[in-house]
């Protein structure tokens, strides 16, 4: 049943999605688009376009994104209830475990583990991201890139890392200029 | 989020003081799970207990899926117009950027000497992940159970020592 497996892959990425926003992000890639092939590669850049410009938590967000796609809106009620689910029981059980002993050092010796490890699951995420923006599915090889987003991309990164600007504003900025550039490459045509 | 969360409970509400927030926001970030979400559980357990916990887990996740969904709605019929999908590719490219800059501060931190320990584990879970294709949840689990192991050493030593 669509449900159960909506609810069970959405437990499984809340359960592991430790350390922070973008932890989530290596999970929801394996469940959606490698296990169960609810998303393309192109669509789960859309939903990280999506979430990055909205606001919420991008695993809620994600949740909805995929819910929606897969089973309508009680797909997304189940798909975020499922991402919630072990979190909650997770925090509970850690509340009463600070409110006993006053910490939580074993849990802590646990993510110092595994953070280093979440960093590059994000990496490895973030560079299927870019092959998807350079080659958009196409054959990766040289001459394929699409030299507008490498360009783009490269601007994005500079300006960013030097004026550490806007996160939403720099992303629909790039957003306007694809716009212009499919108008002037239509009329180039 | 968290200066927001400050502004709306400690200063307006005065449901709970600074340092009860901070407690809250580290037993929150050490939940899986989002770091929100997680916090305002915790702040329903602590006013209100288990229902509580409820309300705050509906409340915080209530937005973002309403959002979502009227997003997905728009998301699914202009998505096969030129322009649009033209704005998609440049916005694709907006955040290739910004993932890559989050990478990197991310892992910046583990450059600093006390932290080194950590860089071995860093770029086998990348070669498993990349070249090998290894599934996510076990190379997560396996250096959960490193970090663990690594803590229980430590301990040892301390007592030892």
């Amino acid at each position: 049943m669509i449900y159960l497996r909506l609810f069970i892959s959405f437990c499984i990425i809340g359960v592991l999605a430790f350390g922070g926003g973008y932890a989530a992000l290596p999970l929801i890639q394996e469940q959606c688009i490698e296990i169960n092939q609810w998303l393309s590669m192109s669509e789960f850049s859309d939903l990280l376009t999506i979430s990055q410009i909205t606001p919420g938590p991008i695993a809620i967000n994600s949740a909805t994104f995929v819910g929606m796609k897969v089973a309508g809106i009680p797909g997304a009620i189940v798909a975020s209830l499922g991402f919630m689910f072990p979190p909650f029981i997770i925090v509970t059980l850690l509340f009463l475990v600070f409110k006993k002993y006053g910490h939580l050092t074993f849990i802590q010796d646990i993510i110092n583990g595994l953070k280093p490890a979440v960093v590059a699951l994000v990496a490895v995420a973030a560079l299927g991201v870019l092959t998807e923006t350079l080659w958009d599915g196409a054959e990766v090889t040289v001459a394929s890139i699409d030299m507008f987003s490498a360009v783009l991309a490269l601007a994005a990164f500079i300006i960013i890392r030097k004026w550490k600007t806007n996160i939403i504003t720099t992303i629909l900025a790039c957003g306007v200029l694809g716009v212009l550039w499919e108008f002037v490459s239509a009329f180039l045509v | 989020m968290l200066p927001m969360m400050r502004e709306r409970f400690v200063e307006k509400l005065h449901w709970i003081n600074e340092d009860e927030l901070a407690e809250l926001t580290a037993i929150g970030q050490s939940s899986p799970g989002a770091m929100v979400v997680n916090t305002n559980v915790l702040m329903g357990y602590r006013l209100l207990g288990f229902w509580g916990a409820v309300c705050a887990l509906l409340g915080t996740a209530l937005p973002p899926l309403v959002i979502l969904s009227v997003v997905f709605c728009f998301y699914d019929a202009i998505r096969g117009n030129s322009y649009v999908s033209a704005g998609f590719r440049g916005m694709r490219a907006g955040v290739s950027a910004v993932i890559a800059d989050t990478v990197i501060d991310m892992a910046a931190p583990y450059l600093k000497r006390e932290k080194m320990l950590y860089i071995p584990i860093m770029v086998l879970a990348f070669v498993f992940a990349w070249f090998f294709d290894v599934n996510v949840a076990v190379i997560i689990i396996s250096c959960g159970a490193l970090g663990a192991i690594f803590g229980i050493l430590r301990d040892r030593r301390r007592r030892s020592s």
